[in-house]
């Protein structure tokens, strides 16, 4: 083969690849190289108090956080697949309302896990980070929610939010329950540390007792104004 | 503009899908021109022959990522120049230290290639990438997807350019082995 053949051939990589890399160069270009020793040493405490908080406060473990209710945030990529709307729980409202509502998964087992993991494998990027936030896979590990015994007493909601942006970060900022059903209304703010245009999807993982979900037969998540 | 909203514009038929495209990705294709072609006026021309290719080809295509789509077609269009201008001599862009890297891949000898072989070899380039760390596929994309150079690699990564060429080194010999231990005596 000729070194020309393998460049082309190259140029039909996985494009979420191609992508992330572009987004690593942009978003590594806004840092400024010649800040003083001392300014880049207090900057990178900062982000180890950051990197701490953030993972002490998205990717806990279920057994250390109380309440029904525990979330972590992974990156998925973007994508607009159909196949979304139609394993979603709250397909209907999707159909109907496609720029309110956002897809919600529901995993009870192990096995519901392997089987969301082969149906979208190449809908979401499972094994890619993007910034701070990590992979899904990765959350799965970190928050042990892909373990067996997680699922005994616990299931697992998750939240796809495609966005238009790298920029944006979201977060659950309330949950509406209404009788038989449960809502999650889901927040976005601006992360001015990465400023990308490129389309981005991430996933809320969202941990909850089986007794609690029990209480539910509707499940729905909103992009809150 | 959202991607979302540029793709249906293309699909309507509307002219505004093209400066829309021109406004938001316009830089990003010229760059991977540029990296290619090494000429201002070259990578101009081929930036803007992405945008016909693009209004040729939404409908039917509906992209999942419109900004590779773009740097796709930009990066065919632009290696298709860069050959056939250099089909004598040597010259380009950075292309040409790239593909001189590349060269230690690859036998360097005509191979007969088929849609087929061509799909499973990259299918196994990307196996090779899934078994990269992040930053280390970030960067054997930038350079042999982008062919950006060193230089700037190491500045955007925080390294030094002699670490980049170091890890470019190693990724090159990992592909081979692992190409070569598939069965592909490229």
């Amino acid at each position: 083969m000729k070194k020309e053949n393998l460049f082309d051939i190259i140029g039909d990589v996985d494009e979420q690849k191609v992508a992330t890399a572009s987004r690593a160069m942009t978003a590594k270009k806004k840092t400024n190289p010649i800040w003083p020793k001392w300014g880049a040493m207090a900057a990178c405490f900062c982000l180890m108090l950051t990197a701490v908080f953030l993972f002490n406060s998205t990717v806990k473990g279920p057994e250390d956080v109380e309440g029904p209710y525990a979330i972590a945030v992974a990156y998925v990529g973007w994508s607009d697949s159909q196949t979304i709307c139609d394993g979603a729980l709250n397909k209907e409202l999707l159909k109907n309302e496609p720029n309110e509502h956002l897809p919600i998964f529901r995993i009870d087992t192990l096995e519901d896990l392997e089987q969301f993991k082969a149906q979208y494998e190449n809908v979401f990027a499972m094994d890619q980070g993007f910034d701070n936030i990590r992979s899904f896979e990765a959350v799965l590990k970190q928050a042990q929610f892909d373990r067996e015994i997680f699922y005994e007493d616990n299931s697992m909601l998750l939240i796809y939010i495609p966005a238009n942006s790298g920029s944006l970060r979201f977060f659950v900022d309330e949950i509406i329950t209404n009788d038989n059903s449960l809502c999650f209304s889901v927040g976005q703010k601006d992360n001015q540390e990465v400023v990308t245009d490129d389309m981005a999807g991430w996933m809320l993982l969202v941990k909850a007792t089986k007794e609690e979900l029990g209480k539910y037969t509707s499940f729905d998540a909103v992009l809150g104004k | 503009m959202d991607d979302r909203n540029i793709v249906n514009l293309y699909w309507q038929r509307s002219k505004d899908a093209i400066r829309e495209t021109a406004s938001k990705y316009g830089g990003y294709c010229k760059s991977i021109a540029k990296n290619i072609l090494g000429s201002n006026e070259d990578a101009e021309e081929c930036v803007n022959d992405t945008y016909l290719n693009a209004w040729n080809s939404m409908p039917p295509h509906r992209p999942k990522i419109l900004s590779t789509y773009l740097g796709k077609i930009t990066r065919h269009l632009s290696f298709d120049k860069f050959r056939h201008k250099n089909a004598d001599k040597r010259g380009g862009g950075e292309i040409t230290i790239v593909l001189d890297e590349l060269a230690e891949c690859v036998s360097g000898t005509e191979s007969v290639e088929n849609e087929v072989s061509r799909k499973l070899l990259v299918e196994e380039i990307n196996s090779f990438l899934n078994t990269l760390p992040q930053e280390k596929c970030n960067i054997f994309l930038c350079r042999y997807w982008y062919a950006i150079p060193v230089s700037e690699i190491a500045k955007r990564f925080g390294m030094t350019e002699n670490n980049v060429s170091v890890t470019l080194n190693r990724m090159r010999k990992n592909l081979k082995t692992h190409l070569t231990g598939r069965g592909y005596d490229l």
